[in-house]
């Protein structure tokens, strides 16, 4: 007998299964997108609200470790420090995917790809990955030691990248915006643009390409008298990797720089 | 950037001229004319640098740059590639304005790439940024031209990269 409109229902299953088959899917949506390797009821609470608010990159914020202690600002030391850390074994996944998909030639297909030397471009590619894994690895070093006080909260390991490996990234955000740049996992853009700035500012390779930039610059300030440029003060902002400014200086004015900590098209700032 | 910068500048790190090697081309197949072109390693730096009593390194955010004593204290402010990295172009604009010594002169040279998704509070055209530059208190001098340039580019790929930036000079005028 069904009961009468008046008296109140209990719960019953079909409200148990409403309540949880969101999560269920949930659940299932998180591990076939790969975004957690170990999903309990906190972290499901973390993906639907957040660990934190949303990214505004407001440029009068400026990022500290102490603003947000679980998951740090976009622009900041130990963002950045993650980058170079986790490169290796992003690029090794990516050269996966590469390998991967060679695979799925047919046999017949794999022999010519052989005699093309594919397989060998490939091998080239990841000890060329591995030498600039080994770099970054030393950039990382660098920082760690130059700041050493802001590390003194995070393991000292070479693990300290793979630690933002595993945030999760709130499935609002997810579902809003799909992977951006908000990303929480450490990426590689940042140590790909570093190692080529390495290249535009400091190397002879980049020579051409700093001289037609620089020479409209550096011109101006030539016209200025000897004597003058010893009392001259300059300010470079965000300079990158500092060549401009070290040009200036050498031109014997007084060239300072100053570093914006944000800078996704320069690298791991 | 200001990591990789201080890895050039540390004398544990960085002792000799082209003491490293990247291979910054090395994961992109495409455009590639060799796969000797794709991995080639670069030799770095051509110079090594360090920091002297003429040149400053100063880390942080550029609009809470405030010298003391006075804040009008620079000559010269070269932007390279910068301004449009300004989520607000305005305080960026004033800032420089507010940093440099009366007569004192913007130099900039750069595209207009804003920043992606809507983070920017405004993304302005040339012509607005001139306007701009001019209601800030900036005097834009004769000599404004077009300078086409790459960034960052690989010189034996198959594919380039151009941009026609801005150059010019501005003197701050006394408002």
């Amino acid at each position: 007998m069904s009961p009468s409109p008046d008296q109140p229902q209990g719960i019953t299953l079909k409200h148990l299964l409403a309540a949880f088959l969101p999560l269920l899917v949930l659940y299932i949506t998180v591990h076939i997108l790969d975004l957690s390797s170990a999903l309990t009821l906190f972290s499901l609470r973390n993906i639907i609200l957040g660990n934190r608010p949303p990214i505004t990159l407001d440029q009068n914020q400026s990022p500290s470790l102490k603003e947000s202690p679980d998951i740090p600002p976009y622009f900041s030391l130990h963002r950045a420090v993650a980058s170079y850390t986790s490169y290796h074994a992003l690029a090794l996944k990516e050269l996966d995917a590469l390998q991967r998909s060679y695979a799925r030639l047919t046999y017949a297909h794999k022999k010519v790809g052989y005699e093309l030397g594919y397989p060998r471009k490939l091998e080239g590619t990841k000890k060329a990955e591995e030498a600039n894994a080994k770099l970054l690895e030393s950039v990382a070093g660098c920082a760690r030691r130059e700041f050493n006080h802001e590390f003194e909260l995070t393991p000292e390991s070479g693990s300290g990248g793979e630690d933002y490996g595993k945030q999760v990234m709130p499935l609002w955000k997810l579902l809003r915006w799909g992977w951006r740049e908000e990303d929480l996992r450490p990426d590689m853009g940042r140590a790909r643009e570093a190692m080529k700035h390495f290249v535009r500012d400091w190397s002879e390779e980049g020579r051409e390409e700093r001289k037609r930039i620089f020479d409209p610059i550096l011109e101006v300030l030539r016209r200025v008298g000897e004597e003058q440029r010893k009392e001259m003060k300059v300010l470079v902002p965000g300079c990158g990797l500092g060549r401009l400014a070290w040009e200036v200086s050498e031109l014997g004015g007084c060239g300072l720089r100053l570093h914006k900590p944000r800078e996704l098209r320069s690298l791991i700032e | 950037m200001t990591l990789a910068f201080r890895f050039l500048l540390s004398p544990e790190s960085t002792q000799t001229p082209n003491q490293h090697t990247v291979h910054p081309y090395a994961h992109w197949l495409s455009h590639s004319r060799a796969s000797e072109n794709t991995l080639r390693g670069i030799l770095f730096p051509d110079v090594v640098p360090r920091l002297t009593p003429n040149l400053h390194l100063i880390e942080g955010d550029f609009l809470k740059h405030h010298p003391t004593p006075s804040s009008a204290q620079y000559d010269y402010i070269i932007t390279l590639f910068f301004i449009d990295t300004s989520l607000n172009i305005i305080s960026t604009l004033e800032h420089i304005h507010k940093l440099l010594k009366p007569g004192g002169t913007w130099i900039n040279l750069g595209p207009l790439l804003w920043t992606s998704g809507a983070q920017t509070r405004m993304e302005l055209s040339l012509e607005e940024v001139l306007r701009l530059a001019e209601m800030v208190g900036f005097m834009v001098q004769d000599g404004r031209r077009t300078v086409e340039c790459e960034y960052t580019a690989d010189r034996k790929a198959m594919m380039k990269w151009l941009y026609q930036a801005e150059f010019w000079v501005a003197t701050k005028r006394s408002v």
